[in-house]
């Protein structure tokens, strides 16, 4: 991963990004753009630059002065999706999972089913989409989150994103009465419990142990006919 | 006090200037777009994918009554945001999801590349709008790099399908035109050189990547420095122990703090450095090699992440040289042409077949030689011209030579557009069975005849004198 000098002429060749290649045969703008394309390119890099930027900043923590700021380019995210805070894993925290206990109209036993599944069948972005769904519904479950949306009924954790899993739950199985929803965390497990008992049992730590679920908190009794 | 207002106007003036000046030298000189292409690539591979992924469960993301419900998805939408997805009848879902993987498989193959990614972009945005509960980070670089191969409309002019074929239009004229007095053999090469130019509007493409993907890192870095398992240096070991990401049982790390400390800092380094030393050109292969290890590593750990790790490397490749990255290929520029290839100038499927080369070369890999313009002793003594004439021949730089089927699938295995092809053909039954083929087709080749469609398929253009008026290439006269 040097550069190295070619023996025809100057070139070069480096792996990381080398000065402009100017050539003879070179497309049309590379003899350069007229100055009003470059005036508005700029005009237009200088609003999109900003758009990124307040975007990233503007999500909490952050201040009255760049919530405000972030608030001007409302229009950029929505047309260009581009309001991302990046804040990748700032802390890792425990995983959301989401359990539905489907209630039978026929009186036997009720169906779970678990988002994420402990198996999911198909390639692993399958599985990070059930994550993604897990966590979407433990954050929409949550009091702040629900702060304000004062439409929403039912249960204290009920969200209308609970609400539609649910009413898809009814219809995907049918002879299903009603389904109730609950949440769980699976805990990051302490580096020395694991290894007190990685001595304790002589065996690997298991990821799944109960030790590390959460007990199911109660969102919500969604019966399918009133979905 | 006057001396102060002078020195310090002057030193906004100066001030204003080189900003002006560096603005221009960043954003507004050609650049090579072969990184551009390559990320064109993974945009179009990774989006498709990513569909087929929803497509395994498309009515429970896409469809009216999925798992978010469309209405209540719909009137959540942030002011100005759009999608698609909302206006697809449940009826037509399927057909538009088909039609979607289509746009992203032109995307990748570069075929009408800027209607195809701006139409990749569309579907990107509209996807995430839609299933805005399913998301996460692969989801955001991938609407990112969409949208900067979108509006710099430069992603097909390497590495693409469009280009192949303009080039290969071009050779075909080339080879199509009748023996030139004074120059020595036919001429079968396009009029664009492998190696394409370079232009303002890729190294726009490649900028904003560029920007987005460092202030990425920044922020990535940045907002870690908030969580305390960072400073402890215990961060890596809950990723690596989160029970629902993992696929490796990682706990036996436990009894490894000090490596647990060493991946958490070392990370953590790496984001926060990324952002300033990929600037610089000695600390750039650096950054690069790191964030592709750092993207690797995620990918081992969470293999759900595998696409949102490829999607950063694919992003870190608008830091690499255009010119090394051809060259990885194509060779370093003394190591071409690595071959040579002798063809019959007098036949037209020969000089068909060597505009379809020609037209695949990533840069001059491959130098034709018409044998009947030529003393084929003096390209190399073992040649005699009744062989040459007897099948096409080919002489690698390290001094090989190769006749017959065995030459094609020397030129393929030297052209990445026909490396499928090439390995398929060098199968042991298939090569067999090609070289059956070839010395048929080469003892019944027609030759000294007119190049008609009958023949080979090409079109002499109407004025092909002045086409010829020195603006084609003969590569055999040039070296």
């Amino acid at each position: 991963m040097t550069r190295k000098s070619g023996s025809r002429g100057s070139e070069t060749i480096a792996p990381i990004e080398a000065p402009p290649i100017r050539r003879a045969d070179a497309g049309d703008d590379a003899a350069g753009w007229p100055g009003w394309a470059k005036t508005a390119v700029t005009v237009l890099l200088c609003v999109h630059v900003a758009a990124v930027v307040s975007g990233a900043l503007g999500v909490p923590p952050s201040s009255e002065l760049e919530r405000r700021v972030a608030d001007l380019f409302t229009w950029h995210h929505g047309l260009l999706d581009q309001g991302y805070a990046y804040r990748y894993y700032a802390e890792p925290p425990p995983t959301p999972v989401v359990l539905a206990a489907l209630h039978r109209a026929d009186g036997s036993p009720d169906v779970e089913i678990r988002i994420p599944e402990r198996e999911v069948a198909g390639p692993p972005m399958r599985a990070q989409r059930q994550l993604a769904l897990a966590n979407a519904l433990f954050a929409s479950a949550r009091p702040e989150h629900r702060h304000g949306e004062g439409e929403e009924e039912g249960g204290p954790a009920e969200s209308w994103l609970a609400r539609s899993y649910a009413s898809y739950l009814c219809r995907t199985h049918p002879g299903t009465s009603g389904v109730t929803l609950y949440l769980q965390q699976h805990l990051i497990p302490d580096p020395r419990q694991v290894l007190e008992k990685t001595r304790e049992t002589g065996l690997r730590f298991d990821l799944f142990d109960e030790s590390l679920l959460t007990t199911p908190r109660w969102i919500g009794d969604f019966p399918c006919d009133g979905l | 006090m006057r001396r102060l207002v002078i020195d310090a106007a002057q030193y906004l003036a100066d001030l204003v200037a080189a900003t002006r000046r560096g603005w221009t030298n960043f954003f507004f000189r050609p650049a090579d777009p072969t990184p551009l292409g390559l990320i064109r690539i993974a945009v179009g591979v990774l989006g498709f994918w990513s569909l087929f992924v929803l497509g395994l469960d498309l009515h429970a993301y896409l469809g009216h009554q999925g798992w978010a419900d469309a209405e209540r998805t719909y009137q959540g939408l942030q002011p100005f945001a759009w999608s698609f997805w909302f206006f697809v009848p449940e009826s037509m879902l399927r057909v538009v999801w088909f039609v979607c993987l289509g746009i992203f498989g032109l995307l990748a193959a570069g075929l009408f590349s800027r209607t195809a990614s701006i139409l990749a972009w569309v579907v990107i945005v509209s996807t995430v709008r839609r299933v805005p509960m399913a998301l996460f980070g692969f989801d955001q670089i991938l609407s990112t790099l969409a949208l900067y191969l979108a509006v710099s409309g430069a992603s097909g002019q390497a590495v693409s399908l469009d280009r192949f074929f303009r080039r290969w239009r071009q050779s075909r004229t080339a080879a199509a035109m009748p023996a030139r007095p004074g120059v020595a053999g036919r001429l079968v090469s396009p009029l664009e050189p492998g190696r394409p130019a370079a232009t303002v509007s890729a190294n726009l493409g490649l900028r904003l990547i560029q920007l987005h993907l460092a202030f990425i890192y920044g922020m990535a870095g940045l907002a870690k420095l908030q969580g305390p398992s960072w400073w402890t240096g215990t961060a890596i070991w809950g990723t690596m122990t989160a029970g629902e990401f993992v696929a490796i049982n990682f706990t036996s790390l436990a009894a490894w703090p000090i490596v647990l400390n060493l991946m958490t800092h070392t990370s953590l380094a790496l984001e926060i450095a990324y952002p300033v030393l990929v600037w610089f050109r000695r600390t750039r292969p650096l950054m690069i090699v790191g964030a592709i290890a750092l993207h690797l590593g995620i990918a081992v750990v969470c293999p759900g992440l595998t696409e949102f790790g490829l999607a950063m490397i694919a992003a870190n490749v608008a830091f690499m040289s255009g010119l090394w990255l051809r060259s990885l290929v194509a060779g370093r520029a003394e190591e071409q042409p690595a071959i040579r290839v002798l063809f019959d100038g007098a036949c037209p499927r020969c000089r068909a077949s060597m505009a379809l080369v020609t037209a695949a070369d990533p840069d001059r890999v491959v130098e034709p030689i018409d044998l009947t313009a030529v003393d084929v002793a003096t390209i190399d003594p073992r040649l005699s011209r009744e062989a040459c004439l007897e099948a096409m021949h080919v002489v690698s730089q390290s001094g090989r030579i190769t006749a017959g089927f065995d030459a094609v699938t020397a030129i393929g295995r030297r052209l990445p557009l026909f490396w499928i092809p090439a390995f398929l053909g060098s199968l042991p039954g298939i090569a067999a069975l090609g070289r059956l083929g070839y010395n048929r087709i080469a003892a019944t080749r027609p030759r000294d005849v007119p190049c008609t469609d009958d023949v080979c398929g090409l079109h002499p253009p109407a004025s092909a004198s002045s086409t010829a008026g020195g603006r084609a290439r003969d590569l055999t006269r040039q070296r």
